[in-house]
Formats: C-alpha cells, sequence, structure tokens
C-alpha cells in the first residue's frame, strides 16, 4: 500500500513539468503596481527604480509609470521572481507562475521549500518593506560609555574604597548611623582598612625618599 | 549554550566587511557609461536623448554632457532599441521584438507601455514610422516580409504582404519612411509614407556599391561612404536621386524640411593631432549662411564615423555631436571648440590589468636602506641620516606648498605609502587602451589602437604585464595580443606604443613566469601550427633552458575540447593529453584556472585535534564547467576538474537539471561555482575544497609529474538568494587575510560573503570539534545582509567583470568593477587590522597626553612645596 501512495506525488510532479516547459507558443505579461511610501522624504527613488524578472535565460526588465504600475513583457510560460530595484526601499522578492494557459499565480518566494505555495495577490502589489540599511552605525562618544567600562571602573572602584570608605568611618555620625543598622557583618571593611594601612604606609615610604634627598 | 555559542560565531562571520556612512565615497567611486550612441534626438528645449549599441536609453546635459537619466534595457536582441521619436516633450522607443514605450523626456519616467502583437519572425525587424506615433514594422525575409502599420496608443493594426525575393543577403538601413537595402546591383526602397506601401527597385548608384557603407541621416536623406568619399542621396517612393558627391567621411543633416543643411566631415590630421573639418550644403539652393570649420580633437581620440547635428541652421555657430570610431562622444561648437567629451569606449572593456605606480625617489631610498645587508655600519648610517634627511624635506615640501596637482601628471605618477593607488589599464572592444587612476578614476591616458576593433573573439585578448614598475632604469611593458596584432606599451604613461603583425595565427598566449636579464617576463605564443613563440625574440634561449618545466593547455569552445601539449627542445608543442567533452554532447561553458598572483599562506588547516589536514595546493589545476541537454533531466552540469600538465582527471561533479550560467572562482585549495536549478528554481553555489590529507607528500613544491596522491575532496552545495553576474575572489598581498567572495547581483549590488560560510566542511550537526574549529553548522540558504553590499546605493548594471587586487596593506583589497558602471573600492575582509581606525580619535589621545604632562608637573611642583614645608617642620 505505502510505495503505491508514494508515487502519485512523482507522478503529479512530472505532469507539473510538463505543464511550465515552455514549448506551447505565446507569451506572457506580468503586471503590478509599485506602492510608494506614505509622507517620503525623498521620493527620487521611484524615478530610478526598476523591476527585474528573473528565472528565464535572460532577465527582463519592467520600469513604473508615474502612478507606479508596471508591465513586463515577453516572457514564456515559467517561474519567475520579480523584484524591485532602487537604491532606497527594500522590497520582499514575489514569485509568479505563469502556466501553459497564461494563467498566473504570485507566490511568496520559498527557496528552501519550492514547491511550498503561499498565495500573493495577482496582479502584484509590491510595497516597501523599509530602508535599506547599507551602513553600520558608528559609536557615539557618550560619558556612561567611558564610567562604566572596566578599566575606568577598575580605577574607580579602588579610589572610593581607599578614599571614601575610611572617611565615612572616622565620621562619628555615620559610625553610629552604621552601628545602629544591624547589618550582618561583611570583612569588606576590615580590608579596606588594612589596605589604607597598607597604602598610607607605603605613602609614607615614598614620602620619606626625596626628604632625605633634598636635605 | 552551544546554539548560542555557534549564533554568535555565525554573525561574527557574516559581518565583518561593511562601512560606515561617512565613508561612503571617501574610498570608492563610480561612474555611469551608456555605450556607443547609434540613435540620437535632440530639441532646444530638451536634454539630449540618445540610444545606444548597449541598449541603453540616455538622456545627457546639452551644455557638459552629465548624465541626467539613463534606463537600461534587456542585453542582446531583447533590448535592442530600433528607434527613436520626439513627439511632444515626449520620447517614442520601439526596443527588443514588439516594445513601444513612451517616456517622459526631463525625467526619464515610463508614461505608457505597449507590447505590439506582432507574429514572431526569423528575418530581420526594422521599424520606420509615418508620423509621430504611426509605426510600420517590417519583418524582412525572403521571399515574401511583411509590414504592420499600428499606431502608439490605439489598437488599430493593419498587415499587408510585401515581395521580396531580394531580402535574402541584402544589407539595409531604416530611414524615417523609407527602408534602403542593397543588393548586388540593385538599390530597393521600401517606402511607407503614402497609405499603400511600395517598392521601387533602381539600378545601383556606382557610389553606394558594396564597401560603401550606407547612413540614414534624416527625412529622406542617406549617405553612402568610403575611401573618403561621400554621396548623399534621396530615396523617395518615386525612386533614388544623388543630391551631392564629393569627399568626406561623413554627414550629418539639420533643419525641417525645405530649409536643410548637410555638414559634411571630414577627417583630418594636424600634424599628430586629429581633427575634423565641416562644410555645409545648403539643400533649398539658396546661398549657403551656415559657417563651416575646422576643429582639433584629442590626441586621445580616433577618427569620427558619425555625426549628428543638435541646433536649427539659423543659428550662429551649430552644435554637432560626433561620435568616434573608438566609441568617445564629443560635443562641439562650430566655430568654438569642443564643448565636451565622453570616454563611452569604457562601457565595453575587454581585459583589465592593474599596475603598481612607479615608486618615488624617498621610497627607493628606503628600500634602499633596509636592501643592502652586506654594508658596513658607518655607510649604512650615512645612508640611514640621507634618506630620513630627504623624508623630512619632502614632509616639510608638502606642508609648504601641497603636491595632489601632479597626480594629474602621468609622468609624476608615484606609489602612495600603502601602495593603494594604481593604474587600470583597459582594453576595450572599441579598439582603445586606457589607463584610470584607481584612485579618481580619471582617464590619465587612452590610444586608439588601428587593428585591434573589433576582437575575434571577446575572451581571446591577452593582456599581461612584461615587466612591473620596480626595475629601473628600464620602463615598464604591457603586453596586448589580440589575433594577429600584438602590442607593447607602457602602462603607466601609454607610450612607447608598438604594433606588430604577428606572421602565425596565435591560439594561447601566456606570460613566462621567469623573467630574463633585463627583468623582462617573455609572452610565449602558441600558434595553430602547434609551435611555440616567444616575444621578444631575444628570450628565445630562455625559453628554450626551460622547455622542460612548459606545457600549455587549449580549450575550443566550438568543439568542446581541451587539449594540453608539452614542449620539446624546438619549441614545438607535443600533445599530451585530449579530453574531449563536444563528442559527448556537452558544452564547455567556463574554464577557470587559479590567478598566477595569488599567494597561499597557510599549507594546512588545524583541526580540533591539533592535527593538521594539508591541502591540495596543484597550481596546475583547471575548473572546466559544461553542461549538456538530458532526455530525462532537461540540463546537467558537471564540473571537471584537470591537471593541466598531465591531462590528469582528479575529480568530476555531476548535477542533474541544473544548467548554466554558470560562475566560478577558484582560489587556494578550494572552487565556488553557481549554477541554476531549474527543478527548484533557484541559484545554487557548489563549493569543493580539496586536501591531500594528513601527510604531505612534498613539503617544499608541488610536482603534477611525480603522480601526487588523488586528494580528499569536500563538497557542498547552498542556495544563493538571487541571481548573480559576475564573482570573484579577494586577494590580498601575503594571503593571510580571511578570502571573501564578491558577487554582482542582477540587482546591481556588489555583495561579499565570506568564504567560510561556504566551507564544505561546515557540519550538518554541530559538535565540539567543529565548534573548536570555528565552523558554523550548515544552513542550506546563504545570508546576504544589506550591510555587506559595498557599492551601497550605486546600482551597477550590466556587470561583466569584477578584478581584485592586493594592495600594500594586507587587510586590503581593491576592487574594480566594469560594465555599464565603472566601480571602484577597497575592501576590507578582516577588518582594518593593520591600520588604525578612520574614527581613530587622534585629539582626544593628544588631550590625555597633555593632560597627563600637564598634571605630573603640577603635582610635581605641590609635592616639592609639600617637602620643603616638611623639611620646615
Amino acid at each position: 500500500m505505502w510505495p503505491v501512495w508514494g508515487l502519485v506525488p512523482v507522478l503529479l510532479a512530472a505532469f507539473c513539468v510538463a505543464d511550465t516547459d515552455p514549448q506551447a507558443p505565446g507569451l506572457y505579461q506580468i503586471e503590478g503596481r509599485l506602492m510608494k511610501m506614505e509622507r517620503d522624504p525623498d521620493p527620487e527613488w521611484f524615478r530610478v527604480a526598476f523591476i527585474t524578472v528573473t528565472g528565464g535565460a535572460e532577465t527582463h526588465y519592467g520600469f513604473p509609470t508615474a502612478d507606479g504600475s508596471f508591465v513586463v513583457s515577453n516572457l514564456a510560460p515559467g517561474s519567475y521572481v520579480v523584484d524591485v530595484t532602487n537604491p532606497r526601499y527594500q522590497f520582499e522578492p514575489v514569485r509568479v507562475d505563469i502556466n501553459s494557459k497564461g494563467k498566473l499565480r504570485a507566490r511568496r518566494v520559498n527557496h528552501i521549500v519550492p514547491s511550498e505555495v503561499t498565495q500573493l495577490p495577482y496582479p502584484l502589489k509590491l510595497r516597501p518593506l523599509g530602508q535599506y540599511q547599507f551602513f553600520l552605525k558608528r559609536e557615539q562618544w557618550r560619558i556612561t560609555d567611558i564610567l562604566f567600562s572596566p578599566m575606568v571602573m577598575m580605577m574607580i572602584l579602588p579610589v572610593v574604597l581607599i578614599l571614601v570608605l575610611p572617611k565615612m568611618m572616622n565620621d562619628p555620625e555615620t559610625r553610629k548611623e552604621m552601628e545602629q543598622i544591624s547589618m550582618p557583618k561583611y570583612d569588606m571593611p576590615e580590608l579596606s582598612e588594612m589596605m589604607t594601612s597598607f597604602f598610607g604606609s607605603g605613602d609614607k615610604k615614598k614620602g620619606a625618599k626625596p626628604k632625605k634627598k633634598q636635605t | 549554550m552551544v546554539v548560542l555559542k555557534y549564533l554568535v560565531c555565525l554573525y561574527l562571520m557574516i559581518q565583518v566587511q561593511a562601512l560606515y556612512e561617512d565613508q561612503a565615497g571617501k574610498f570608492d567611486w563610480h561612474q555611469q557609461l551608456m555605450g556607443r550612441p547609434q540613435l540620437v534626438l535632440s530639441s532646444e528645449s530638451q536634454p539630449l536623448v540618445v540610444a545606444t549599441e548597449q541598449n541603453v536609453l540616455a538622456a545627457l546635459n546639452h551644455q557638459t554632457g552629465a548624465l541626467l537619466w539613463r534606463r537600461v534595457l534587456e542585453r542582446g536582441a531583447a533590448g535592442q532599441l530600433r528607434l527613436l521619436l520626439n513627439s511632444d516633450g515626449e520620447v517614442v522607443t520601439f526596443s527588443g521584438p514588439n516594445l513601444v514605450r513612451v517616456w517622459s523626456a526631463p525625467t526619464g519616467q515610463l508614461v505608457s507601455e505597449t507590447a505590439l502583437d506582432l507574429p514572431e519572425t526569423t528575418g530581420q525587424t526594422f521599424v520606420l514610422s509615418s508620423g509621430a506615433r504611426e509605426l510600420a514594422v517590417v519583418h524582412l525575409s525572403s521571399p515574401r516580409s511583411e509590414l504592420h502599420r499600428m499606431s502608439v496608443g490605439s489598437d488599430q493594426h493593419t498587415t499587408e504582404s510585401l515581395d521580396t525575393p531580394w531580402a535574402d543577403g541584402a544589407s539595409c538601413v531604416s530611414g524615417r519612411e523609407t527602408l534602403l537595402c542593397r543588393h548586388s546591383s540593385q538599390l530597393y526602397v521600401l517606402s511607407v509614407g503614402s497609405a499603400r506601401s511600395e517598392i521601387t527597385a533602381v539600378p545601383l548608384p556606382p557610389a553606394a556599391a558594396a564597401p560603401a557603407q550606407l547612413r540614414h541621416l534624416g527625412s529622406d536623406l542617406y549617405s553612402a561612404t568610403g575611401a573618403g568619399r561621400l554621396t548623399v542621396l534621396r530615396a523617395a517612393a518615386g525612386g533614388v536621386t544623388t543630391v551631392r558627391e564629393g569627399a568626406g567621411d561623413m554627414a550629418c543633416l539639420s533643419g525641417p524640411d525645405g530649409r536643410q543643411t548637410i555638414y559634411v566631415g571630414n577627417n583630418k590630421q594636424d600634424k599628430v593631432v586629429p581633427a575634423v573639418q565641416f562644410e555645409s550644403v545648403s539643400l533649398s539652393g539658396g546661398p549657403t549662411s551656415a559657417p563651416t570649420g575646422r576643429l582639433q580633437l584629442s590626441t586621445r581620440h580616433g577618427p569620427v564615423d558619425a555625426c549628428h547635428v543638435l541646433t536649427a541652421p539659423g543659428s550662429a555657430a551649430p552644435r554637432i555631436l560626433l561620435v568616434g570610431s573608438d566609441d568617445a562622444v564629443t560635443m562641439i561648437q562650430l566655430g568654438d571648440g569642443v564643448l565636451w567629451t565622453r570616454e563611452e569606449s569604457l562601457a565595453s572593456i575587454l581585459a583589465v590589468e592593474v599596475v603598481d605606480l612607479p615608486m618615488s625617489a624617498n621610497q627607493v631610498s628606503i628600500e634602499e636602506e633596509f636592501g643592502d645587508q652586506a654594508a658596513d655600519p658607518i655607510s649604512a648610517l650615512l645612508l640611514r641620516m640621507s634618506s630620513q634627511w630627504g623624508q623630512l624635506a619632502a614632509l616639510a615640501a608638502g606642508v609648504v606648498r601641497p603636491t595632489r596637482d601632479r597626480a594629474a601628471d602621468v609622468n609624476h605618477l608615484t606609489r602612495d605609502s600603502f601602495n593603494t593607488h594604481k593604474m587600470v589599464v583597459l582594453v576595450t572592444a572599441a579598439g582603445k587602451v586606457l589607463g584610470v587612476h584607481s584612485e579618481t578614476g580619471s582617464v590619465l591616458w587612452a590610444v586608439p589602437v588601428a587593428g585591434l576593433s573589433p576582437p575575434p573573439a571577446a575572451d581571446s585578448v591577452v593582456l599581461g604585464l612584461q615587466r612591473g614598475t620596480a626595475h629601473f632604469p628600464h620602463p615598464p611593458v604591457a603586453v596586448l595580443l589580440s589575433g594577429r596584432l600584438l602590442v607593447t606599451f607602457n602602462p603607466i604613461t601609454g607610450g612607447d606604443l608598438q604594433a606588430h603583425q604577428l606572421p602565425y595565427e596565435p591560439t594561447q598566449a601566456s606570460l613566462l613566469p621567469h623573467a630574463d636579464n633585463t627583468h623582462l617576463k617573455p609572452l610565449l605564443i602558441l600558434d595553430s601550427a602547434g609551435a611555440v613563440h616567444v616575444w621578444p625574440e631575444s628570450a628565445e634561449s630562455l625559453a628554450k633552458s626551460l622547455h622542460s618545466k612548459l606545457f600549455f593547455y587549449t580549450v575550443d569552445v566550438k568543439s568542446s575540447t581541451a587539449q594540453g601539449s608539452a614542449v620539446n627542445q624546438a619549441l614545438e608543442t607535443v600533445p599530451s593529453w585530449r579530453l574531449d567533452l563536444g563528442s559527448q554532447g556537452q558544452t564547455i561553458r567556463r574554464v577557470l584556472a587559479k590567478s598566477p598572483h595569488e599567494r597561499v599562506h597557510s599549507q594546512g588547516r588545524v583541526l580540533a585535534d591539533r592535527s593538521v589536514l594539508y591541502k591540495y595546493s596543484n597550481p596546475n589545476l583547471v575548473l572546466v564547467l559544461a553542461d549538456a541537454p538530458d532526455p530525462v533531466h532537461k540540463h546537467s552540469t558537471t564540473a571537471y576538474l584537470v591537471d593541466a600538465v598531465t591531462g590528469h582527471l582528479i575529480y568530476s561533479h555531476v548535477q542533474r537539471r541544473v544548467r548554466c550560467p554558470c560562475h566560478a572562482v577558484h582560489s587556494e585549495n578550494w572552487l565556488v561555482y553557481s549554477v541554476y536549478n531549474e527543478k527548484a528554481r533557484r541559484t545554487e553555489l557548489t563549493s569543493i575544497e580539496l586536501f591531500e590529507g594528513k601527510v604531505q607528500a612534498n613539503a617544499s613544491a608541488f610536482s603534477s609529474l611525480e603522480a601526487p596522491p588523488q586528494p580528499m575532496v569536500e563538497k557542498q552545495t547552498f542556495i544563493f538568494p538571487t541571481q548573480i553576474e559576475a564573482m570573484r575572489e579577494t586577494i590580498t598581498e601575503k594571503g593571510i587575510t580571511t578570502k571573501f567572495i564578491m558577487f554582482a547581483l542582477t540587482s546591481g549590488s556588489l555583495v561579499t560573503l565570506n568564504r567560510a560560510l561556504l566551507d564544505p566542511r561546515r557540519p550538518l550537526t554541530p559538535g565540539r570539534a567543529s565548534m573548536e574549529e570555528g565552523l558554523p553548522p550548515y544552513t542550506p540558504e546563504l545570508p546576504l545582509p544589506t550591510v555587506n553590499v559595498v557599492n551601497y546605493n550605486r546600482t551597477l548594471q550590466h556587470v561583466s567583470g569584477i578584478v581584485s587586487s592586493p594592495s600594500g596593506l594586507e587587510s586590503t583589497c581593491l576592487v574594480f568593477v566594469h560594465g555599464l558602471d565603472l566601480y571602484h573600492t577597497r575592501v576590507f575582509p578582516s577588518n582594518m587590522f593593520d591600520q588604525l581606525k578612520d574614527d581613530f580619535d587622534s585629539t582626544f589621545i593628544v588631550l590625555v597626553l597633555v593632560g597627563l604632562i600637564a598634571a605630573s608637573a603640577v603635582t610635581r611642583r605641590l609635592s616639592q612645596r609639600r617637602a620643603l614645608q616638611l623639611a620646615w617642620k
């Protein structure tokens, strides 16, 4: 049972192929319309835009009129991809199938599963998806970027630990406040005190040396 | 987590090459071309509209020659423009087999388009018009022709049948209302002016006999030119009358009916400067008031072929558009001079060679400083001091007087510090050799070469650099071979041009990789009789001494056979192998060897287990792509990898239901080629990579003769989302930088894609080993993000080729794209790793430095004061 059913799609595929064989005389047209953007800051792109129809032996071109409608002629039955070339807006390409009787069908381009059909309206209505992003954005200089960069943080944190914390500890009011807040004891202040004493003694040594020289 | 890592890896791979907005136009330039004008339309109030042989409809500014708008039609007969009419501010064109389009002249916007319902024809098609919007299409064939009359914008369509037994072998010129055909000793005039068309046969006037060229001048006037004589004929329904006979090379007509003036031009030579002399002939019989004149043209241009008068005869100085035999388009004003010139031969480039500019004296002294290793320390020091003094002096001079203007002078061209400015030498189908500065795109020199046009076949032109600019006092020499014509010239100045007619028929030519004692690489030419000739002949002994290392392969595209041969002591070829694909019904579509300038940095690839997979780097490997009709699968395409020395077939790969157009790149140990899959209706890229294995047979050199082991072949096919017009790989000086592949698309973009994304070893299922190697998992469809479009919004149409060349910087590859647009840019495949970034903040660095110095001075002062105070305590 299984293999017999398996045969049917193969046969169907064969018929489909026979259908699109470009032997039948007669050439067909793809019609459509290029939609403009509302409130377009630079409508100049529309004047240079053109439509490419690829998939046949050669690329065909279509040109939009002032209202955006276009016709691409002299197409043999087959499957084509219609795309819009312009320097400003990105469009989604559309696949148009023309069968040997001249019937047209528009669908979404799907390169990975070419047999999948997501039908689109025909005559085509091509709408801009958005502006082309050709360029990367330059990084802007911001003070926060510098302050939060790891190098600066590494420099600032010890300074805070060394200068600010001992001062806070020396201030009697804050010490009272600290004592009032029943915080679980961390060994952080001890560490800072140790560091201040370490650096403080280091400073004294450094300060002592030039004294000797001056005398 | 692993998937995330992959995504990051993939993202990094895709996003390597991209521009910032402020970089646009910084190191790229773009020139729009139109091609050789065929039909010209002009009126005072409108731009100058031309239809060209390259199927372009373009509008130019009268005053400057600037392109106002351009519409590119299909390639070949499907887009050929056959008629150009002016109808109240609009331009009517007939193109291809049946398309009538109406365009707005000021903007180039399409107004309306009609596909005429015409039957298919096997004969020639001519389009006449009997009114502003009345068209008559003649399908000329023997014994009967058809005439279709129709008017634009209405459905009227009448068909007439005409008796034309002479149509076979007739050469015809279409005019406005008449078609003039020459066949043996008769001249036939087909007139469609009245309601009923008629054919008149008259005996051929001797001046219009066979070698003479017939041209339509306007209304019912034709010219026959040949051997310096020009005859003007009036062809009407009644017969043909000779209006004017005399010396002349071209003629053009101005004015409305009844007040017509013909300008007859003669090509002259003022010493070496080409000139053109015009005289006017009034057809109304009265005395001619139109001025005549003689004008000098530029030495860069060849003789003029055709002319078009653009202003009414009443005006004091008529403007005439000249079309040169070298496709140069020049606008002149009689009595005033040349207004502008467009170099349109650039639209048909056949061969490109990128040449380094000569080094400046300073650069030479730097080279010398490091070149002589054996020099004693004192003289080396003196040399160094003198060269650095020179650099300092040059710097000072540059500050005082910028030397930018010197760049325009061919004789003072020097290399820039990173060797990014080069001379691009071009050979065009119009028979012209040009030198273009790669930084600005300006044509620095141009030489029309007699006998170069038309080339025997587009890909049969060989252009090579025999000696570069690095061998002072020997001048650089480039060689050009087209058919039997061999031309040598200086590629930097365009001077020393010498043309030689070879006494034999060359079939293949290539430069010998070894230079003779004057640093000149001889050109080896294989003739049709199988003998090898050396150019210059003085280098024959060098070629003879190397004969055992010389092998030739030739590919005959007509019979689809490839043939290889060795060279014996007497410099004759001995056939050694033959690949006959034609007998199997296959047609060779593309043959591609590696670039001889390429350098491979690494011999192998390090795998995840720290072992090395060695590349199969056979320099003699040639890719042959052939397709054949297939009874079951319609088409099949086969890729053959052939060792060109031994004829050894290293690998072949058949793809069914797949057809050309095939484009390919071949570099290092990998190849990528594109085909069109008819079943899935998409473009596919097949990537092949060859490896020798984990051991290398010979680590120092590769020899095809010592039977290398059969390589391991990895292959994979990917889906490419659009259609390709041309492709090329990037090339850098040392080959360290990642390779990218550049694609010119039908949509006019030039997109770069990292080769690593086309790696055939991309695994189907991700694993630790592939991740460590940096291989992203296989995805069938290749991503083409718009930030990878290197030409951003500058559309490139009908691209015919991409040329990449290395610069002095390892990170930078120079790219030149030709076709209907010329485009030059730099790409940085692995980013600018050897250069400071554009946005490097020098002022910030300077400010920080100054700040630190100031701070240290202040703190020193403070500490001194404190120390003093402490001492006083």
